[in-house]
């Protein structure tokens, strides 16, 4: 009896079981643990050319073992001796002589690669995710989105928030004049001045139509949704200006943003059916904005009455009017021009 | 007479960071779109003329470090150099490579090392902020913008690690 536990037959089997299942192989090494004093076990199951003769140097036949230290033991698992196949390799000291063991845990291996690639898979595509997410909601946005922390009900949800639209006044002319690569180019040029100031903002860009944009403030940060659309437009005018300048500098063609801004209750959900759904806000107020973009000319950002009383303590100067917008009648607008 | 010197050199990095990808590119010249997670390590080597000292190195092709999966000490030692590999589209793949740098200084000391900016070809993805980069430098890293896709400044990279191993 070997073990208090297991009938000798049974152990027998069992260490037969794993041991055949290992395909062990063995060196000894010398006492000064550079050359091969004995080998024996599997070696076709670990290389190609098997013949460790004895006095043979270790390190001509394994480079996974060169500069190897062999004065305590060590386990160097999952080393691939050959393609696709997985050895584990022990060394143990026993009575002051080295020992190695070669252990094949290829079929292990395999099944760990098959869980590990599928994992890395998924971790990649969540990143991909949250990153596609991080260019058009924001960085906070994204996280939260992709943790299934920014949820909306399908039937809507009512809330406080600003809405801003931005625009780039001369586009159609510049379209109609210009090769639309170039186009293109130059557009996504004035979008890394217009779209991050909303990102730093915690705004949310419901939208991207080509030469503009609309933003949503107040819903993932509930708090003065108003100061942030207008911090965020100043920020865009600004630096939507400084661009202008190295452009005319340079000679080339210039583009300023109109900006429309209105707040209010709106009620924020999802809309669309099955596989194609995006986060949308009604109300009132959001039409408004559109109307203040459509109005403002290039550096202005018009406001209505809500906006302005939510961020009076911000503004330096302003002009207020009375204007007849369609739909809508006769609206207060207040003009905050930037510059 | 030419001197020649055998090292241990190490590939670092979380996962997906193109570790193989720039062992192929570097060992064989050849680069694969797709992507197979590494098991364990697979040993390449290759030599490098450096003035009159050939390196012979011995690359280990170490598999991504992860929260679940740590790379072994016993990887770590006995090596010679080492190079972090960082993927340019996933900032967060800085952190395990400081981690991984900690651990290798602790295991083998302050040996040389070069730190990879991998993926550079796939600039709109391109996540490495001026900010990132100028940390990296102010703790004193040499960073390569590199491609093992393009083998942009792949073989410069590891040609920099072989003149460290060889001075």
């Amino acid at each position: 009896m070997r073990s208090a536990e297991l009938p000798d037959p049974l152990f027998s089997y069992l260490a037969d079981l794993y041991i055949h299942q290992a395909s062990p192989a063995w060196i000894r090494l010398d006492s000064d643990c550079r050359c091969i004093a004995e080998a024996g076990g599997s070696w076709p199951r670990y290389l190609d050319k098997p013949k460790l003769n004895p006095g043979s140097e270790l390190e001509e036949h394994f480079i996974v073992l060169c500069g190897q230290s062999f004065d305590q033991p060590f386990v160097l698992p999952q080393i691939e001796l050959q393609d696709g196949h997985y050895t584990d390799i022990h060394h143990t000291l026993i009575d002051g002589v080295s020992w190695l063991l070669f252990l094949d845990v290829t079929e292990q291996v395999s099944a760990q690669q098959l869980q590990q690639q599928n994992a890395n898979e998924l971790s990649l595509l969540k990143d991909r995710q949250k990153q596609t997410l991080d260019r058009y909601m924001g960085a906070t946005i994204a996280e939260l989105s992709v943790g299934g922390k920014l949820t909306f009900n399908a039937s809507g949800e009512r809330r406080q928030i600003t809405t801003m639209f931005i625009d780039l006044r001369s586009f159609t002319l510049f379209n109609e004049a210009y090769d639309p690569q170039h186009v293109m180019d130059t557009l996504n040029h004035y979008m890394t001045k217009m779209i991050p100031p909303i990102l730093e903002e915690h705004g949310l860009i419901d939208k991207i139509t080509g030469d503009g944009a609309m933003a949503v403030f107040g819903v993932q940060q509930r708090h003065a949704p108003a100061e942030s659309a207008l911090r965020a437009a100043c920020k865009i005018q600004c630096d939507v200006a400084d661009l202008n300048r190295s452009r005319r500098e340079q000679g080339e063609y210039v583009m300023e943003v109109g900006v429309g801004i209105a707040s209010g209750e709106a009620v924020l959900g999802i809309l669309g059916a099955h596989d194609r759904r995006a986060f949308t806000a009604i109300g009132p107020h959001v039409n408004l904005a559109a109307r203040l973009e459509s109005i403002a000319k290039g550096g202005e950002i018009l406001v209505d009455s809500a906006t302005f009383k939510a961020t009076s303590h911000l503004i330096s100067s302003h002009q207020q009017m009375e204007i007849e917008l369609k739909g809508i009648g006769l609206t207060p607008v207040y003009n905050l021009q930037t510059y | 007479m030419s001197q020649v010197l055998q090292k241990k050199v190490c590939l670092l990095g979380a996962f997906a960071v193109g570790k193989t990808s720039l062992v192929s590119r570097f060992v064989k010249g050849i680069f694969s779109e797709k992507y197979l997670s590494t098991m364990g390590v697979k040993i390449d080597r290759k030599n490098l003329q450096i003035g009159d000292v050939t390196i012979n190195m011995m690359l280990w092709d170490i598999h991504g470090e992860e929260s679940n999966k740590k790379v072994p000490a016993a990887y770590m030692r006995g090596t010679a150099a080492y190079l972090l590999v960082v993927d340019g589209t996933r900032a967060s793949t800085i952190a395990a490579a400081r981690e991984l740098h900690e651990r290798m200084r602790a295991e083998a000391g302050d040996i040389p090392f070069v730190v990879l900016l991998n993926k550079s070809d796939l600039q709109d993805e391109w996540q490495l902020s001026d900010g990132n980069m100028a940390a990296m430098q102010a703790e004193g890293w040499e960073c390569f913008l590199t491609s093992a896709c393009s083998g942009l400044n792949v073989d410069l990279a590891f040609t920099r690690l072989a003149e460290k191993l060889a001075s």
